[in-house]
């Protein structure tokens, strides 16, 4: 008697809060079907309570990667109030405080976009090029470094913490340097844990596609991280 | 001889390809000997690995929001401010 399995889970942002699922068997002309249904979790959403409970935190959020008091509260004002517009899509499936966690993200990156756009106007922003002239920057024809010492120690280490906190900013302002294409291929797979699969459908591309872009954002962010942070 | 060390060794263009998709995918056992091979004898693609590593983790910390010690609270002037705002967006 053949079994199949059936997965049905709700596209849903937050995955990492599905614990709870149900199973269903069902018997149907001499197969028995199993199902495993993601419980469909309803969150309440009170506006009222936003700025009590959630400023505080997402203002120490904000200003650890902004450095600047004025910037971070008028981000944490601005992401209540665009969490306030878009009110109505939001499917309450995930917790509010993690919904309002990803706008606020979202703001920051956007943040780092613009300042960036505005000091060197995309000069040295990437572009989505052909393989010959990108990897070109890094590498010989036959594979090797085009320059051997490019790669050197960065020398930094977890407990570092001022060293690591500035380390951030440079990697958030590289990531805003990356086509939007690639940054989300890093956030998707970080913060909705998503997997590769579900990345290649959501951004409709083909695995070997993906590998492509992670590797040359990879490469992007370390060219950028080293001019910027470790030349300094 | 010689052939056959050019299909062995990967060049640094794959050592990095296969470092940086490694944190998304588990590569085949003879990608991860050729890899591991490849970083034990070239120097900067060591270098680029050990990079890697940082920048996965720090990326991870951004996205997941750790590292929040610090003791910073919003200005009350603020908070009453926001909370000003909020409020008449809710009411109009």
């Amino acid at each position: 008697m053949p079994i199949i399995v059936i997965y049905k889970y709700l596209n849903n942002p937050c995955k990492q809060e599905f614990k709870r699922l149900r199973y269903f068997i069902v018997f149907h002309s001499k197969t028995l079907y199993l199902q495993i249904v993601a419980k469909k979790q309803t969150f309440i959403c009170e506006p009222n309570i936003w700025v009590d409970e959630y400023s505080d935190e997402f203002f120490r959020f904000a200003i650890y990667r902004v450095k600047s008091r004025e910037i971070a509260e008028d981000l944490v004002q601005e992401t209540f109030l665009a969490g306030l517009k878009s009110l109505a899509k939001f499917r309450r499936d995930c917790p509010e405080k993690s919904w309002l966690y990803n706008i606020l993200r979202n703001k920051i990156i956007d943040y780092f976009r613009k300042k960036t756009n505005q000091e060197i106007k995309r000069s040295s922003a990437v572009v989505e090029t052909d393989d010959d002239s990108f990897y070109g920057q890094f590498f010989k024809k036959e594979g090797q470094w085009n320059n051997e010492a490019t790669q050197e120690n960065w020398d930094i280490s977890a407990d570092k913490l001022m060293e690591r906190e500035e380390f951030m900013q440079f990697l958030i302002l590289c990531l805003s340097l990356l086509p939007e294409k690639w940054a989300k291929v890093f956030s998707m797979k970080n913060i909705d844990e998503y997997s590769t699969k579900e990345i290649c459908k959501e951004l409709e591309i083909t695995p070997s596609n993906l590998w492509t872009i992670i590797h040359r954002a990879k490469l992007q962010l370390h060219g950028c991280l080293e001019k910027r942070w470790h030349n300094k | 001889m010689k052939k056959l060390m050019y299909k062995i060794m990967l060049t640094c263009k794959q050592a990095t390809f296969y470092s940086s998709v490694k944190s998304f995918k588990k590569l085949k056992l003879v990608h991860r000997i050729q890899l591991k091979l490849h970083l034990s004898m070239c120097k900067s693609c060591h270098e680029f690995d050990h990079q890697n590593q940082i920048i996965d983790k720090s990326m991870t910390d951004f996205y997941k929001g750790k590292h929040l010690h610090s003791e910073e609270t919003l200005s009350e002037e603020k908070k009453s401010q926001i909370k000003i705002t909020v409020n008449q967006y809710i009411k109009g």
